[in-house]
């Protein structure tokens, strides 16, 4: 082991540290099974990866979808919307008639009549106006 | 008369010896035998193909879906333009090509989209009443995915998409209270406000997944 050793260190420090131990450990014969040794680790570990990649695989799914309006969704869209107009109108309109009656009843109780009202002769023909624009409806006027 | 040298005891002993050697050979030789097992091993492999039962989905006014799969069946591209209230499940199956059972081991998915969600359906059931030819063509169908794509649910400012009516069955009831009429102005309004909002869907959804199969049953 001694001369071992000193045969290291009798070598030029130009010499790597590896080229070192070899020469001193075994000399050209050690050098050789080492060459050896790291050519089949290099080996093993180009093969090794291409033997576990048959013993696996995978697959891709890609995808690009692009989402745009439909444009029978948008016209029942705007059906609804003209249909609940059309029913924001009416019901404003028939607000509009309670506050109507209403103020006539409290109108009536401010001024009572103490003679019923007639309109010409027994058996005459009567026409009477429906009144829109105080949104008075024809059942209503059948009513009064 | 020259006499031998050998002894004739030692001679007659080494010819008995080697007689009796040769048939004990002889003897042992019958009672040995053997078998030859000559084999030979071959590394597996696993192959995984996709195979989609429609290449082209045509739907209602504009909508299409298009699935282009690549010539070794390892990608699967889909293309297509949906409408928001598009919910639909597309399968694929997956082949076994090689000479290992496979199973899917991991499901990344590199791009994300909240439109999409892959799910897996096992090997599926097969029909009693198949065919010899579908027999074989499920016996090489390894796993069956699902694909649902349903966009609706990430425009959650157009409430309409995910009502359950239709024209003429209005959603709220029409009074002819005072309260009604703030309900309806407050319909109206909203109703107005999703339909721009619907006007202006227009955008691009992409997703990728990585299925990764290993060994396995």
């Amino acid at each position: 082991m001694k001369s071992r050793n000193l045969n290291i260190i009798s070598y030029s420090s130009k010499e790597s540290s590896i080229v070192l131990i070899l020469k001193g450990y075994g000399g050209i014969k050690m050098k050789k099974k080492m060459t050896i040794l790291a050519l089949s680790f290099a080996a093993t570990l180009v093969l090794m990866p291409a033997g576990f990649g048959s013993w696996y695989d995978n697959v891709t799914i890609l995808g690009l979808i692009r989402i745009i309006p439909n444009p029978d969704i948008i016209a029942e869209m705007e059906a609804e919307l003209d249909m609940l107009e059309i029913q924001m109108l009416e019901a404003k309109k028939r607000i509009q008639v309670v506050h109507k009656q209403d103020s006539v009843v409290e109108m009536e109780n401010y001024y009572p009549t103490t003679e019923p009202i007639s309109v010409g002769q027994e058996g005459d023909e009567v026409e009477i106006e429906i009144e829109e624009e105080l949104g008075i409806s024809e059942e209503n006027a059948d009513a009064k | 008369m020259k006499r031998s040298r050998v002894n004739p005891r030692v001679a007659i002993l080494c010819i008995s010896s080697i007689i009796s050697l040769g048939s004990m050979g002889v003897g042992y030789s019958a009672w040995n035998d053997r078998v030859i097992i000559d084999m030979s091993i071959t590394t597996g492999y696993i192959d995984a193909d996709i195979e989609v039962l429609e290449r082209r989905i045509t739907l209602e006014g504009e909508e299409y879906l298009d699935f282009v799969l690549d010539t070794d069946g390892k990608t699967l591209f889909i293309e297509g333009q949906v409408y928001p209230e598009f919910n639909n499940y597309i399968d694929i199956n997956i082949l076994d090509g090689g000479s290992i059972p496979f199973a899917i081991s991991k499901v990344e998915e590199i791009k994300e989209t909240e439109i999409v969600i892959l799910r897996n359906r096992g090997r599926g059931l097969k029909s009693k009443e198949s065919t010899e030819e579908e027999i074989l063509r499920q016996n090489q169908i390894r796993e069956s995915l699902s694909l649902q794509i349903n966009p609706s649910h990430i425009y959650k400012e157009v409430n309409y998409l995910n009502m359950n009516h239709r024209i003429g069955e209005p959603n709220y009831a029409v009074e002819t209270k005072s309260g009604g009429v703030g309900q309806l102005e407050l319909r109206i309004s909203e109703l107005r406000s999703e339909i721009e909002s619907y006007k202006q869907i227009d955008e691009e959804q992409e997703f990728k997944y990585n299925i990764l199969f290993e060994q396995g049953i």
